[in-house]
């Protein structure tokens, strides 16, 4: 078990519900999780959760093995290691392609740079592309961009937010291919959040419904759709 | 395009042939006009950006006590005129001053007066930079309260700590946020005269006032305004290209407040004592020095002649405003529905005014009203020193500042709505006032009242144009401050930072509540 999540609390300073209750669930090694849920159903507050940019209430994270938030431990975002690809990329606007992918690979060597460099643009086939700027390429070449510049710290996760949501429709397929064809070739875990079932179905190993801030189901994409607990997650996947 | 009347005649005026004076200007003053005020710009221009940047971005990114207050807090300075602080400073801080007098007295240290005496160049940069920063701070970081949240994460999420994040995304990203509020910095600077003038710093601005005033040579006058305007203009050229170079904006689907990282125990408390100390030296200590005055002086100065002088300052000021924001709201709906390359050009030129500094608008309203009462009643002064003739220069001078206020009001607004109910069969005038003006009035009340700081606290233009006999709250302070007796300065600077410093709270409340509870 990888990663593993349990009772987190959470609740946005100025809103008067709970974000998250009594949230739990675990994730494997490699595996790739979809979590589901209409807007405002807590599922993007999960990654920020994991990724160290907000603070729960209550609850413990950990991560092989090694506990990074409970009551008395909060590791900070930048001690995680944990990649994290944002719904509008956050590419740096001043910085080549090549200078967004190297940000977070500190104290190695030109060569090391280099050769990782080489290896991420060959990953997300943009080798082209190195010294141009994020304002020049498109929107499915600038997601590519911001995946690669979370690989490239090594990390044992990568957390996405809304990866499809600022694509054309048109293009949502093609690229849903592309990046599970990354992904499975770097064989590394993934979460990723989505309003959409197809992006879950043709993605994900594993689905967490979320509704309200709470779990209505969890497992394997296909006991999930072929046997849904309830009539509202039925109704997602028609 | 009555704005572009101090530059074209003064543009005219230019050649006339130079008369002795000018020579002797030329030969043994101007390059110390020049010196001083490229000086002044430079070291008050990098010390804003300092005091401005860092706090912007301590609040920005930061959870620490107080840290609500010092969001309106920090740009409370603006409310105290520099000149204004330039005497309390002074008052404070020479031999007689309450610092100087305690040491003496209770800890028995004789310093060295020179220690002491910012009436030089460097006091000058202090008191500039103090009571000006706010400039940078209030425009960085309402930049980086919108646009820094996702990019100052993903820089945290990729390792980097909060000072590489500072350094290496936010410095970077704000550019053109900090080259925008450092250039009105420097434009204040250019501007203006009281600091310099009671310092006894010879600028243009001081060389514009001391060749007309103590020479009556209205024609190096007129040359040195030229020469200041392309001082100005030089500088505007620099906003632009380090603003152009790279450009780009980094747009967002959504706007989303960044979370504020907690800061506790020793930092929360530097964090804390850092920002009470820039509040405390710009805006607390001259405050409560002259209150201190104004208890000392009031029996002495509180009679109907103050009265009535207070009252014609705000009432002008109020007139102004008003008036400005009228124009203002007329300019930019036309703009907006019509559309035109030449009411979009005009809208360009109407908001130059605002980078002329006030000498210059004066000496050219001045050059054009002694025109207009030739021409008109054949060399009689009817016109000229009149209160139309100031409220005239005030318009020129602060349109800028209404004008942006009220266009900002309009882009957000967007022209959907306008054009929803002209279909609906209601006609242009009628829907501006149902529709437009109700949308857009948060923008319009705050214009108004930034005008009103502006000519509420103006100096150069007023001490010019001002009808004989006729006192503002600001040619009064300093008046009795250039006469030596600040204790009776004190009560209408005070009067003046009261009326500015609420305004500033009243534009804070309504950005706020604008804003929604998101981007704060």
């Amino acid at each position: 078990m990888l990663i593993e999540i349990k009772d987190l609390n959470f609740k946005y300073k100025n809103s008067k519900v709970d974000t998250l209750k009594d949230f739990s669930f675990t994730v494997d090694k490699g595996e790739i999780v979809c979590l589901l849920g209409e807007s405002g159903s807590g599922k993007s507050t999960v990654l920020r959760l994991i990724s160290g940019l907000e603070e729960p209430n209550a609850g413990l994270i950990k991560i092989n093995g090694e506990t990074i938030v409970d009551d008395n431990t909060f590791v900070p975002p930048e001690k995680r290691e944990i990649g994290m690809v944002f719904q509008d990329y956050a590419l740096f606007p001043h910085m080549s392609i090549a200078q967004n992918i190297l940000f977070g690979v500190k104290n190695k060597s030109k060569e090391y740079k280099e050769a990782k460099l080489e290896e991420l643009l060959k990953l997300v086939g943009l080798e082209e592309l190195r010294n141009r700027y994020p304002y020049q390429i498109s929107g499915g070449q600038q997601q590519r961009v911001a995946l690669a510049r979370s690989l490239a710290i090594e990390p044992s996760l990568i957390l996405m937010d809304e990866p499809f949501s600022n694509l054309d429709a048109s293009l949502q397929s093609r690229i849903r291919e592309e990046l599970k064809s990354i992904i499975k070739k770097t064989g590394i875990t993934s979460i990723f959040v989505s309003h959409d079932k197809d992006d879950a179905i043709s993605i994900a190993d594993k689905i967490v419904v979320l509704k309200d801030g709470e779990i209505v189901q969890q497992g394997a994409s296909n006991d999930i759709i072929t046997n849904p607990s309830s009539k509202y997650v039925a109704g997602l996947f028609t | 395009m009555f704005v572009l009347i101090p530059n074209a005649n003064i543009l005219l005026n230019i050649f006339e042939p130079a008369n002795e004076n000018w020579n002797h200007i030329k030969e043994y003053l101007l390059q110390d006009y020049i010196i001083n005020s490229t000086i002044l710009v430079i070291f008050t221009g990098i010390f804003s950006i300092l005091i401005g940047l860092i706090p912007a971005w301590l609040i920005t990114q930061y959870e620490f006590p107080f840290r609500n207050f010092f969001k309106w807090a920090l740009i409370l300075p603006l409310a105290i005129p520099p000149y204004i602080g330039a005497y309390t400073y002074n008052g404070l801080l020479n031999y007689t001053g309450v610092i100087q007098t305690s040491l003496r007295n209770y800890l028995g240290i004789n310093v060295n007066p020179t220690y002491f005496d910012i009436m030089n160049i460097k006091g000058a940069i202090f008191i500039y930079t103090i009571f000006l920063f706010p400039y940078v701070f209030i425009i960085t970081r309402s930049f980086l309260a919108k646009q820094s949240a996702s990019l100052v994460e993903a820089s945290r999420t990729l390792g980097r700590s909060s000072f590489e994040t500072f350094r290496y995304v936010v410095l970077p990203i704000s550019r053109t946020a900090i080259v925008a509020g450092t250039s009105l910095v420097v434009l204040e600077v250019l501007n203006d005269y009281g600091v310099v003038k009671y310092f006894g710093i010879t600028t243009f601005s001081t060389a514009i006032f001391k060749t007309w005033f103590g020479m009556g040579d209205l024609n190096s006058a007129v040359r040195l305004s030229a020469l200041l305007m392309v001082f100005v203009s030089g500088f505007l050229l620099i906003e632009k290209f380090s603003r152009g170079a790279k450009r780009f904006s980094y747009s967002t689907t959504k706007i989303r407040p960044l979370s504020r990282i907690k800061l506790s125990g020793v930092k929360a408390f530097l964090v804390s004592t850092f920002c009470s100390l820039i509040f405390a030296i710009g805006f607390l200590i001259p405050t409560l020095q002259l209150l201190h005055w104004s208890w000392l002086s009031y029996a002495k100065i509180l009679n109907i002649d103050f009265f009535i002088f207070s009252f014609n300052s705000i009432f002008v000021a109020l007139f102004a405003s008003i008036l400005i924001i009228i124009i203002s709201i007329i300019v930019a709906n036309t703009v907006r529905i019509s559309d035109s390359i030449f009411s979009k050009i005009y809208s360009k030129v109407a908001i130059l005014g605002y980078s002329i500094p006030g000498a210059v608008i004066a000496v050219g309203i001045l050059l054009f009203f002694l025109g207009l009462d030739r021409l008109i009643y054949s060399g009689r002064l009817v016109l000229t020193s009149t209160i139309l003739m100031l409220i005239f220069a005030y318009i020129i001078r602060f349109l800028a500042i209404g004008y942006n206020s009220v266009e900002s009001g309009f882009d957000k607004v967007g022209k959907s709505f306008f054009e929803a109910s002209r279909t609906l069969g209601v006609g242009i005038t009628k829907t501006f006032f149902k529709v437009d003006l109700p949308m857009i009035k948060p923008a319009v009340i705050s214009g108004f009242l930034l005008v009103l700081i502006e000519v509420l606290k103006e100096l150069p233009l007023t001490l010019i144009l001002r009808p004989f006999n006729f006192d503002t709250l600001a040619t009064k302070a300093f008046e009795y401050a250039s006469d030596e007796m600040i204790h009776e300065a004190a009560i209408s600077s005070i009067i003046i930072i009261l009326i500015c410093g609420l305004a500033i709270y009243g534009i804070h409340k309504l950005s706020a509540r604008k804003g929604s509870k998101n981007v704060n």
